[in-house]
């Protein structure tokens, strides 16, 4: 029997605030879900701390809420002990690049086949409002008594010089962009990362849903404003690596990273970067362990009847003096 | 601290038995993760089993998992996690709760590293005639008051030998067992005592010459 949209959610009271951009990210996973027809106990969501960290508690699959900035040691984890599972790791720009930047760059190295989403607000609405690490030098938002004295993190640079492998930006009030992005990312064989713009509309009074929408650059001729956002996918811009070669790699992680650059009046959105050519954890663990893939740690039966099923005698003999 | 290797008899995993507790291997309808229970402990499913979806968070939370603030439900949680600290105490077997040698007039109390020297002081001043008893505790917390205050009922002077500035254990023992030790030996150089300064404070005392606290020096 198909499983529905309705199936994924919970009865949790949801208090976000109103408008908040999380709402959408939260539906565009479901609707991923759904239009994958994971079973719910063979997806699990983990969260960091956070409004972002209450993301588990919205979605009816294992919900795993851990620790400041440890999202993804969590999340790699259980990916690792479990091969079969489709793992989300859920988190906000504060808790994946402030406190939890070193998991970031650490998770890229490994490419773990599953998929990080943060919720980009450039504030910590949990807390609020302080300048949160995608916060731009210079720019003061509601909360903040003078303007922020540090430089940000570009997340999609970051990820790409990290060795993340799919690399894409959204919006939340895009969420039928969001949703395909995450299909795509979830089928992606390697770790994927999608950064998603989220306005926050207690706390950052900058990166509002009309700023996105560009209601201040108004066409002369058409009388609309002119979005900011506009789709990758609608240009042609080609992410993804074709061929092994130095050549191929280094124009599209360049493109990639000179396109990461880009804000302001143009904001791109959809993937910047998707290389699978790059071997996921998954491989590099089988070329070691060839039964990795049958006989996962959370299968292995570590005892019967009571007695362990591992044999250390051999360890033991040499350990004989 | 201490760099060293020893012989030790062949571990033997026979004589051991995993028990996992109260994990699922099948579930049917309706799961809770942290369904009341009355020993507090509630049986426990895994990733990917069906029907065993199950939410965590560090917040308090409902039988299911999910972070709630209602005052009834976090009265019987917390009461829920109290039940399993209670009853650690009686399982947890006793050596892994103290270990007593020597339950003797003279007692010293200590915890982890200095137990290695206190032994052989104690061995020292027995060659000279001194017996002096020793319990070495090793469970901190759920502290094992009564079994604690079982060894320590015949003593009439007790010592506290720490290698901490404060006398941590001592006050643990003042809160659980209302009894302040007599003496106290601490030392809080950062290096590792030694049996022979052990020794030197034993004898002071034992000489009725010693000051309530003696903070120990050895070591360049």
């Amino acid at each position: 029997m198909a499983i529905k949209l309705g199936d994924y959610k919970t009865q949790v009271h949801n208090d976000w605030c109103p408008g908040c951009g999380d709402f959408g990210i939260v539906n565009a996973i479901q609707m991923s879900l759904t239009e994958m027809q994971i079973p719910r106990h063979k997806a699990a969501i983990f969260s960091g701390i956070g409004c972002s960290g209450k993301t588990s508690h919205f979605i009816n699959v294992y919900g795993i809420h851990t620790l400041h900035g440890r999202v993804l040691t969590f999340a790699q984890g259980a990916k690792i002990a479990n091969p079969e599972m489709t793992i989300i790791a859920a988190g906000g720009d504060g808790d994946g690049l402030g406190i939890g930047a070193g998991h970031f760059v650490a998770a890229g190295r490994r490419n773990v086949n599953m998929t990080y989403i943060i919720f980009d607000n450039a504030v910590y609405g949990l807390t609020k409002g302080q300048a949160s690490p995608t916060l731009k030098l210079g720019e003061q938002t509601k909360s903040l008594p003078n303007p922020n004295p540090n430089y940000n993190v570009n997340p999609i640079a970051l990820a790409i010089s990290s060795g993340f492998t799919f690399v894409a930006r959204s919006y939340s009030y895009d969420v039928r962009q969001l949703k395909d992005l995450i299909t795509a990312a979830i089928k992606h064989q390697g770790l994927s990362f999608i950064d998603v713009l989220q306005p926050c509309p207690t706390y950052n009074d900058l990166y509002t849903r009309d700023w996105f929408a560009g209601i201040d650059q108004v066409n002369e001729e058409t009388k609309k404003p002119t979005p900011r956002i506009y789709n990758l996918a609608e240009t042609d811009y080609d992410p993804v690596v074709h061929y092994s070669t130095n050549d191929e790699l280094n124009e599209k992680l360049s493109q990639a990273l000179v396109k990461s650059l880009e804000w302001g009046d143009k904001i791109p959105t959809g993937i910047f970067y998707k290389n699978e050519l790059i071997t996921p954890y998954t491989k590099r663990i089988t070329d070691k362990i060839p039964n990795y893939l049958e006989n996962p740690a959370a299968k292995q039966k570590i005892s019967k009847n009571g007695k362990p099923t591992t044999d250390i005698s051999k360890l033991l003999d040499s350990l004989r003096v | 601290m201490l760099v060293q290797v020893v012989t030790c008899k062949r571990f033997e995993p026979d004589l051991i038995s995993i028990d996992r507790g109260k994990l699922l291997e099948k579930i049917d309808g309706d799961y809770k993760r942290f369904a009341h229970s009355p020993d507090g402990i509630s049986p426990r499913s895994k990733l990917g089993l069906e029907n065993g979806v199950f939410w965590n968070t560090g917040d308090e939370s409902d039988e299911y998992g999910h972070i709630s603030e209602d005052p009834v439900n976090r009265i019987q949680m917390m009461d829920k996690r109290q039940t399993k600290v209670e009853q650690m105490l009686s399982l947890i077997p006793k050596d892994d709760q103290a270990v007593a040698y020597g339950k003797l007039d003279i007692c010293i109390v200590s915890w982890g590293s200095p137990k290695g020297p206190i032994l052989d002081a104690i061995e020292m001043h027995r060659n000279e005639g001194h017996e002096i008893g020793f319990i070495d505790i090793k469970l901190l917390h759920p502290f094992p008051t009564n079994y604690i205050k079982s060894m320590l009922k015949d003593s009439s002077i007790i010592i506290d030998i720490e290698a901490n500035m404060t006398g941590q254990l001592a006050s643990l023992i003042r809160e659980n067992l209302l009894r302040d030790p007599d003496y106290y030996v601490l030392k809080y150089t950062g290096r590792p005592m030694t049996c022979i300064e052990i020794f030197d404070s034993l004898k002071k005392i034992l000489e009725k010459k010693s000051e309530k606290k003696q903070v120990l020096t050895y070591g360049d």
